[in-house]
């Protein structure tokens, strides 16, 4: 019988990862308004960067920041050509053109690398299993929570104790007002998508050696999980989306260790029911605030 | 002419498609202090947000320490010196007071030469010097406070940036007179220090005992411009305010 | 004196509600018209794209009656027309297949075999069921919170009717519906869609709908439930989702869950947001617009011949292009190509002066 440590291992090592999408899609979505059905695109596109340099010969340590790097300028440069025309006033249309970029990541992605599934080779040792506190969890689980770990912390650190931290808070509170201090929005949009690009990459790589296979398609399943830790968290909230996303680990890390095995074939769903039996009685979700406005 | 601090001319902006300013003009000189007066929807805010930078300008210019600002965006007019006090107030809720105060700083650190990191925290000092209830509720959030307080808090935001001409919306927009007083006190005081301001006002009495010159707005026009000393009795002034109600319709 | 006008959604007095209904259900006649001419010039060829093009527009008009009244963009209504599909197959599939097929179904479903009408029916009954009971968790959400649940909604569905066997026969094929869909069949479903589309939009009912779209706070002051004002269209735009799939099940005789995901979902919102989500005539605007469009993309994938060249569109040509169309047309025009305009048989009264000055008529100046 597996014990609930397993479980709460399990759920947060999986809630790591969930937690980092949610904030990569938050840092944009409270700066600009925009719920990025793309980021799993985009997401997509940095693995398969990844992929490439790995095939190319280049050591984990060279591919791991170069990753990054290019998850950063993805993202910058599909803000500044495809957001920046939309402008804030109108979230539905954000949605609706990052649908739209989806569709064309996706084309493109088939055209270049095929409907075939590439291997997302992972060092030996990330496979290896461990023994902690009498449950297993593989290094590489290990890992996700410790990046997930350091990421969180940097930005908190970012956030609540530095300048720029500040001008993010105040541009996605009031954009008018923050105008009035002297802070440009277009650098605060920039800095965001910057961010979401960086945690963009770091999901790549840790999602990626955990399937172990990408196809063009694979953003789908990232979009929605981020989508889901997102809402439960509640639109806006940066540690809703933190705590959301781990609720969303926790949740599915039980569903797999405790459901009886005839339910198995329901396990996403199931997860899903739980979130809108949620929404049910908490609309604004875990953080965010009550009001009924279009955020 | 002395050097003139802001000037404005024959501003005109509005919303969409309607012009709610027509060609306005005003002049403040360093250290003088100016009162913008008129009913709601007259355009005071209006104005005052174009001054800011809010409002794109539709025709007309703005100099300001006699550079042309009329393009420039209201993150750079702040830099040049100019700071607004929203109508009420727009204080971050989710920023801690001194957040807030920290914040109205960021202007001054893109100046040449920038304002230090040590500078902005003696700033902050004196801040709470001057207002010690500020100092009091520091780190508590900055919509935790009462009116009066956001208004004071608001004033001192636009201070961290020490900028030469200071403009004030409705300040005493909401609040009880007792504390009214107390902002105006404060408003004398900076008066008093050389500020130059700008004070947008619904009722007349207290800006016309702050301000040295009335400006008075009716439907986005200027109507009446006059030093505080030569404006007309008080039946007068209100036939200026509203109109006459027999040859004017709304 | 009626007339042929091009307006915003307003409306006065009952003649012109009659009117504006009859307007809908004259689009879905021109429409009709327009395919069987089509189907005449082309000598039967296109006859499947015709007939699917028909169904499209009617999910189209479906997905209108909630987006347009309710500012919410639902990407998971695939998982109506999932539902009614199955629900249209489980009840017409001869009970003889049924045996071999699906030998787990519970009792009545068992021994039942209806036929067309009937199975149409039960189609969007079981899509609005659905709707009704997840609806009020959706419609309390805020703009693109629902969507994203929507989503959700979609992969749920997904995922439990790949999991109910005895139902659905899981992820294996579920075949053997009788292929009784016609031409007439989903043109005359379409007018019907249509005039139901227009008969909500322009009741009372679709009226406090678009208040809450446009300022929830301000019609609940009103008195306005906002939760019911959002789930009646949610409700109305299920059935009729759900219609389509029971004519679809009825064409295509053999679907999957995966026959109703996501790549299915993008053609049907490009085609409601780039025609015009808030009018009726923009959705079946759209519908024609990216259909024919999904036509040439289908040729040019196909390839042609240019004189000696032979060329061939890269294979995802068609979802490229929405896509693009998607990011640069929405930023310019996010209403659509209609806006909220209809184009409405509408009564003009001649201007009669008054009192106050100036003619009063029924024009509005839209």
């Amino acid at each position: 019988m597996t014990g609930i440590f397993q479980v709460f291992l399990d759920g947060l090592s999986l809630g790591a990862s969930y937690a980092l999408l949610a904030l990569g899609l938050t840092m944009v979505f409270g700066v600009l308004g925009l719920v990025n059905f793309a980021y799993g695109d985009m997401i997509m596109w940095t693995a398969f960067l990844a992929a490439s340099l790995w095939a190319w010969g280049l050591p984990l340590i060279v591919v791991v920041p170069l990753t990054i790097i290019g998850g950063t300028l993805l993202s910058l440069v599909v803000g500044e050509v495809v957001f920046r025309r939309v402008g804030t006033q109108n979230p539905l249309s954000l949605l609706l053109v990052s649908f739209g970029l989806s569709l064309v990541l996706v084309a493109l992605a088939v055209q270049v690398f095929g409907e075939l599934a590439f291997v997302f080779p992972s060092p030996e040792y990330l496979s290896r299993v461990v023994e902690v506190g009498g449950a297993q969890v593989s290094v590489l689980s290990l890992v996700d929570v410790g990046v997930a770990a350091a990421i969180l912390a940097a930005l908190f650190l970012l956030l609540n104790r530095s300048e720029l931290g500040l001008m993010l808070r105040a541009t996605a509170e009031n954009v008018r007002t923050a105008r009035l201090m002297g802070v440009r929005p277009k650098s605060m949009v920039r800095l965001s998508f910057a961010i979401s690009g960086a945690i963009g990459g770091v999901i790549a790589l840790l999602w990626f050696m955990k399937v172990g296979s990408l196809i063009p398609r694979s953003g789908l399943d990232i979009t929605l999980k981020a989508f889901i830790a997102l809402v439960i968290g509640g639109l806006g909230s940066t540690r809703g989306a933190v705590g959301g996303g781990f609720l969303l680990g926790f949740a599915e890390a039980g569903l797999a260790t405790w459901l009886p095995a005839g339910w198995r074939g329901y396990q996403q769903a199931l997860a899903f029911v739980v979130v809108v039996l949620l929404l049910l009685l908490r609309p604004q979700g875990i953080g965010g605030r009550v009001t009924d406005t279009s955020r | 002419m002395p050097d003139s601090l802001l000037v404005v001319e024959d501003l005109v902006t509005g919303y969409g498609p309607n012009a709610v300013l027509k060609e306005v003009s005003l002049r403040v000189d360093a250290g003088q202090s100016i009162g913008i007066l008129g009913v709601n929807g007259a355009g005071k805010t209006t104005l005052v947000n174009a001054i800011a930078g809010l409002n794109p300008i539709w025709s007309g210019s703005m100099l300001f320490r006699g550079k042309d600002v009329t393009k420039v965006g209201p993150e750079a007019r702040m830099t040049m010196g100019i700071s607004l006090c929203p109508e009420s107030r727009q204080i971050f809720t989710s920023l801690t007071v001194e957040e807030n105060l920290i914040l109205g700083a960021t202007p001054a650190r893109r100046r040449v030469p920038p304002l230090s990191r040590s500078q902005v925290r003696a700033r902050l000092e004196k801040s709470y010097n001057r207002f010690p209830i500020l100092a009091e509720r520091r780190n508590g959030g900055g919509g935790q406070l009462s009116g009066g307080e956001q208004q004071m808090l608001a004033v001192a935001r636009a201070l961290m940036s020490a900028p030469d001409l200071l403009i004030v919306d409705e300040p005493s927009m909401g609040l009880a007179p007792v504390v009214s007083s107390k902002v105006y006190a404060l408003l004398r005081e900076l008066k008093s220090e050389g500020l130059a301001m700008i004070v947008v006002e619904e009722s007349s009495n207290r800006a016309l005992g702050l301000v040295d010159h009335c400006l008075i707005l009716r439907a986005g026009r200027v109507v009446l411009s006059a030093p505080v000393e030569e404006l007309p009795d008080h039946s007068a002034l209100v036939e200026v305010y509203l109109g006459s109600t027999r040859t004017e319709r709304g | 004196m009626i007339r042929l006008q091009w307006r915003t959604d307003r409306l006065f007095g009952r003649s012109a509600f009659s009117l504006a209904v009859l307007s809908a259900l004259l689009i879905g006649v021109v429409v009709l018209l327009a395919a069987v001419v089509l189907i005449f010039l082309t000598k039967g060829q296109k006859n499947q794209i015709i007939l699917v093009f028909g169904i499209n527009a009617l999910l189209v008009v479906a997905l209108q009656v909630f987006v347009g009244s309710t500012g919410i963009v639902s990407f998971g209504h695939m998982a109506f027309m999932a539902i009614g599909a199955y629900a249209a197959g489980i009840v017409s599939l001869p009970v003889a297949m049924k045996a071999a097929l699906l030998p787990d179904l519970p009792g009545v479903l068992k021994t039942v075999e209806l036929p067309m009408f009937p199975s149409l029916v039960v189609a969007g009954f079981a899509a609005a069921v659905v709707a009704g009971i997840i609806g009020p968790a959706i419609v309390r959400l805020t703009g693109p919170a629902a969507a994203v649940v929507t989503l959700g909604m979609l992969v749920i569905a997904n995922q439990v009717l790949r999991g109910a066997k005895e139902f659905t026969r899981g992820t294996q094929t579920f075949s053997g519906v009788p292929k009784t869909t016609t031409f007439i069949w989903v043109f005359s479903t379409l007018v019907v869609g249509l005039g139901v589309a227009a008969l909500f939009k322009w009741s009372s009912v679709g009226l406090k709908s678009r208040m809450v779209r446009d300022d929830p706070l301000a019609a609940e002051t009103c008195g306005i439930n906002v939760t019911v004002a959002r789930l009646i269209p949610f409700v109305v735009s299920a059935a009729l989702t759900g219609v389509a799939g029971g004519l679809w099940a009825h064409y295509i005789t053999a679907f999957q869950a995966n026959s109703f995901y996501v790549l299915q979902t993008v053609p049907i919102i490009a085609m409601l947001i780039l025609g015009g989500a808030a009018s009726i005539t923009g959705a079946m605007l759209g519908a024609v617009i990216i259909s024919t469009w999904a036509e040439i993309t289908r040729l040019l994938e196909a390839g042609f011949s240019v004189g000696s060249l032979h060329l061939t569109a890269p294979k995802d040509l068609g979802s490229l292009s929405l896509g693009l169309a998607l990011i640069l047309f929405l930023p310019w025009r996010p209403q659509g190509i209609t806006g909220p305009r209809e184009v409405l048989l509408g009564l003009v009264r001649r201007a009669r002066p008054t009192e106050i000055g100036g003619p009063v008529g029924e024009e509005s100046p839209g």
